[in-house]
């Protein structure tokens, strides 16, 4: 009657074992790409130039982390757009197109109006961008709410339109006429580009980035919307009987959630790429929805998921150098998501494999009692 | 002394914070009914759940039918044949009788032989007295049928050990005497039945046996003779809470609630309130009494805003409130307290302090220039926990932790902090123990001797009978009458909430000279 493989659901949820879990479960993820190197040829010297220049170059040189903290800017301001959204349970998967949406926004303003001076070109790239978000958003939000349309469908496919008009700009009306026929918009007047710290290119939109950090945990934890965005994320029945207003809240928060990642498409645009091309989202958007789940809906885990994912994405960049191909590169990112995700499941449940109980507190335990019992023979 | 079939030596089982079962000892023979009984958080279910190889036990041992055995998962207690009927049936509602019973059984393979199945399943419901027709399906049942199912469907998986959780908490008093007959029938049959249950009057009706459990740990074992209301009472609680005893009348007054022609549409379209007019008073609780699902639900959300109705008036004092909003009903002295305690009540993963403010979140006194005032929160938390005496570990931790009676206590604290001028409460008791019971109708009667018109829809007639000043009797969305407390018989009632209209109750009685 025994079985082989159980799973036991942890009575106390997550506990500070939660770091350990990611620690090993990242050490895993090194091993089986270690055994993946060594099967396409790989001598082990390579391969540990490969493993430096994916997981500690991103994240321990200089400049690596410049890199990485410009690719973790948009990507902090879309995990916040999404993580909004989730917080009510809806699933705004949209964050690609919504990001599109502002990008386009942004470079309609430097392309129709390039001769405004600094601060009016940016402050209105910003307002347009927002309110191509909010459009983006509130195409999907309007049905959820009055003839509940699934917003899982309706925000997905706007990322495609989004996608496919940034295409027919970039190869038509918008098409740079000195690109010698790539596709791609003009180049941002320099006026509107984002003022950046030294050489660094590291820009203002990490400030911006930053404050809606703050401003999502200030309005999630303490203000009276966010109050009704957490009881209808819990529980729809409880949010009619504390009478709120479900629907109005399913417009307003895609429509807020729509805004903020459109706002992450005129930053990157202003801030970074400073043109338009059909590269400018590059997946970002679906990469916010992971880093949202990943760091639980929680701010600061937002920040730190957000330069993570964006480092493991530079990484990849810098081991093709090493002479792999980027499709391996590919591979090894999703290696390191599966194994993170995977070893997820221990902070929520206990496994039994035969006798062997695999359990974090356990393991923790018996560290401490064993640390306790040398500090004792010290004595 | 016949032999026994299930021995539980030393269960011990702690949850986070707190020990459900402290090296509990358990014995039921064959052939028998017996009663688990103990109030809320006394860990009987725990130890069922145990039994039935749900959660597993950190200490003890059990033996089956004088094996040894060690369950990992409810499949591992079918095989030693005890089988759990849970309170919510876990039925699929689109399949026949035979399709559920068939369902999950082990001789049901990829390939169903439906007449093989059909045949065997009738000839087990033969063998123990149980009618149902096969081929219908269960969302055409009644909640008495569908728990028949229930006891089929272990029974064809050959459970000898049959556990019911709290089995009479949704059926009506005839249904119940049924379901007894049943059991009865089958511990002839050589089952042992063991029921899960705080009401004493069950108990001492039909238990061979009783074993009582109190704050995790036995407290005693009583059979035949020595069960009665007393020693068991006084088992099942710490301190002797008086059961009986006069509620004096309230002093009814101006009308604070009227509901005039009230039509309201149920789950699927059904016309779940049909034609409905009454008056609440000041000073008074009017009692709904009706077999479950009559519209008592829809009545109840209609009234408080929640639920949208077809046509009607809802007036509370002076003011029409019949389009105003939930939260306009509040701030005019409504108050709810819902049937479903944990999921609209309620927000599970949410604190003390989001719970206390569900339902004035938006009140001036509770925010501040930027956001929700969560200092003043937090010393209403403490309020809330001395005036209510709230059993509460950690504060901060998510009221899904607490247990169902220190659940209602909050949603009560919450719900009268705002002074209500009405007070709808749906089934505030279901499933509480007699303490907490006590508590909440004690609560309930101070507000209406502070002025407050309450609504209370029960399924406990005694409990009506008790506390309320009328009642009012639902069947099928309509008011079969509304009785007053000095003329109310539990019999009148039963007979009107079955559909018999009070001219016909007075001339059956009067025939019967009942």
């Amino acid at each position: 009657m025994k079985r082989f493989l159980t799973f036991e659901k942890r009575s106390a949820g997550t506990s500070g074992g939660v770091l350990a879990i990611r620690i090993v479960s990242i050490a895993f993820a090194v091993l089986v790409t270690m055994l993946l190197l060594f099967v396409v040829g790989k001598s082990p010297r390579q391969a540990g130039s490969i493993l430096y220049s994916l997981f500690v170059q991103p994240f321990f040189s200089n400049y690596g982390v410049t890199d990485t903290i410009k690719a973790g800017i948009p990507l902090i301001i879309l995990s916040i757009g999404v993580s909004l959204a989730f917080k009510m349970k809806l699933w705004n998967i949209g964050a690609e197109g919504q990001m599109a949406a502002g990008a386009i926004g942004a470079a309609g303003v430097a392309i129709y109006f390039p001769n405004l001076p600094a601060l009016p070109l940016v402050l209105l790239m910003a307002v347009v961008s927002i309110a191509a978000g909010m459009l983006w958003g509130a195409i999907a939000g309007l049905p959820k709410a009055y003839l509940r349309t699934n917003e899982t469908i309706t925000t997905l496919m706007l990322n495609y339109i989004a996608l496919k008009l940034v295409h027919a700009l970039v190869l038509g009306p918008w098409r740079d006429p000195q690109s010698k026929g790539f596709p791609m918009a003009p180049v941002l007047p320099a006026q509107g580009w984002l003022p950046s710290w030294g050489n660094t290119g590291i820009h203002l939109g990490l400030l911006l980035a930053v404050i809606l950090v703050a401003v999502y945990w200030f309005v999630v934890a303490r203000n009276r919307w966010g109050y009704e965005i957490r009881v209808t994320g819990e529980s729809a029945k409880a949010a009619a009987y504390a009478g709120i207003d479900v629907k109005k809240n399913i417009v307003l928060v895609l429509v807020v959630s729509g805004a903020i990642c459109g706002l992450a498409g005129m930053v990157e645009f202003a801030g970074r790429a400073h043109r338009l091309d059909v590269n400018l989202t590059n997946g970002m958007g679906f990469t916010a929805v992971i880093i949202a789940w990943l760091s639980r809906l929680n701010p600061w885990g937002v920040i730190v998921m957000s330069l993570f994912m964006a480092g493991l994405n530079n990484g990849g960049g810098y081991a093709q150098t090493e002479g792999i191909p980027s499709a391996i590169a590919t591979m090894i990112q999703g290696i390191l998501l599966f194994s993170v995700l995977g070893f997820d499941v221990l902070t929520r449940y206990k496994i039994r494999i035969g006798g062997v109980l695999i359990d974090v507190d356990t393991f923790r335990q018996r560290r401490k009692s064993k640390a306790l019992s040398a500090g004792k023979g010290r004595e | 002394m016949p032999e026994p079939t299930v021995v539980l030596k030393g269960i011990t089982k702690a949850f986070p914070g707190v020990m459900a079962n402290e090296n509990v000892d358990f014995t039921a023979y064959k052939g028998e009914i017996h009663a688990l009984l103990g109030e809320n958080g006394a860990g009987k279910s725990t130890l069922m759940n145990i039994l039935a190889g749900l959660y597993r036990q950190d200490k003890g041992e059990m033996i089956i039918e004088g094996n040894r055995v060690e369950f990992h998962s409810p499949a591992d207690a079918i095989k030693a044949g005890i089988g759990m009927i849970h309170q919510h049936f876990k039925l699929v509602e689109n399949f026949t009788v035979a399709e559920n019973v068939a369902l999950g059984h082990e001789n049901t393979r990829f390939f169903v032989n439906k007449k093989n199945i059909a045949r065997d399943i009738t000839a087990v419901a033969e063998a123990n007295d149980i009618e149902l027709d096969m081929s219908a399906y269960v969302w055409q049942l009644s909640v008495g049928e569908q728990q028949r199912v229930e006891i089929l469907k272990m029974l064809y998986r050959n459970a000898r050990i049959l556990i019911l959780d709290e089995p009479t908490a949704v059926l009506t008093p005839q249904e119940s005497t049924r379901l007894f007959d049943t059991l009865r029938e089958m511990a002839k049959n050589g089952c042992t039945i063991i029921i899960i249950t705080h009401k004493l009057v069950e108990v001492c009706d039909v238990a061979h046996r009783v074993t009582v459990m109190r704050q995790g740990k036995l407290s005693g074992i009583a059979q035949g003779e020595e069960i009665s209301y007393q020693s068991l009472t006084g088992m099942m609680m710490s301190e002797n809470i008086r059961l009986d005893g006069k509620v004096p009348a309230g002093k009814a007054a101006a009308a604070v609630l009227e509901v005039k022609d009230l039509f309201v549409r149920g789950f699927k379209g059904v016309q779940a309130v049909d034609g409905l007019s009454f008056t609440l008073h000041s000073g008074e609780i009017l009692g709904v009494a009706g077999v479950a699902g009559n519209g008592q639900r829809e009545l109840a959300e209609a009234v408080s805003g929640i639920r949208g109705i077809q046509s009607g008036q809802v007036l509370l004092g002076d003011a029409d409130v019949t389009c105003a909003s939930v939260r306009a009903r509040i701030d005019k002295g409504l108050a709810f307290v819902p049937e479903d305690r944990m999921d609209t009540g309620l927000v599970g993963n949410m604190n003390l302090a989001d719970n206390l403010l569900l339902r004035s979140y938006w009140n001036a006194e509770n925010n501040t220039v930027t956001g929700i005032h969560y200092a003043r929160m937090a010393e209403k938390v403490d309020q809330a926990i001395e005036q209510y005496e709230i059993a509460v570990g950690n504060k901060k931790a998510p009221v899904r932790l607490m247990s169902g009676g220190n659940l209602q206590k909050v949603v009560l604290a919450r719900e009268l902090a705002l002074s209500p001028s009405v007070i709808v409460a749906a089934y505030p008791v279901r499933g509480l123990d007699i303490g907490a019971t006590e508590l909440i109708y004690t609560l309930l009667l101070r507000e209406r001797d502070r002025g407050a018109g309450v609504l209370l829809l029960s399924e406990d007639l005694d409990a009506l009978l008790k506390y309320s000043d009328r009642i009012l009797v639902l069947y099928r969305g309509r008011v079969m009458g509304i009785v007053d407390k000095a003329q109310a018989r539990i019999g009148t009632i039963g007979m009107m909430m079955m559909g018999t209209t009070p001219e016909e109750v007075a001339k059956i009685e009067a025939v019967s000279h009942f």
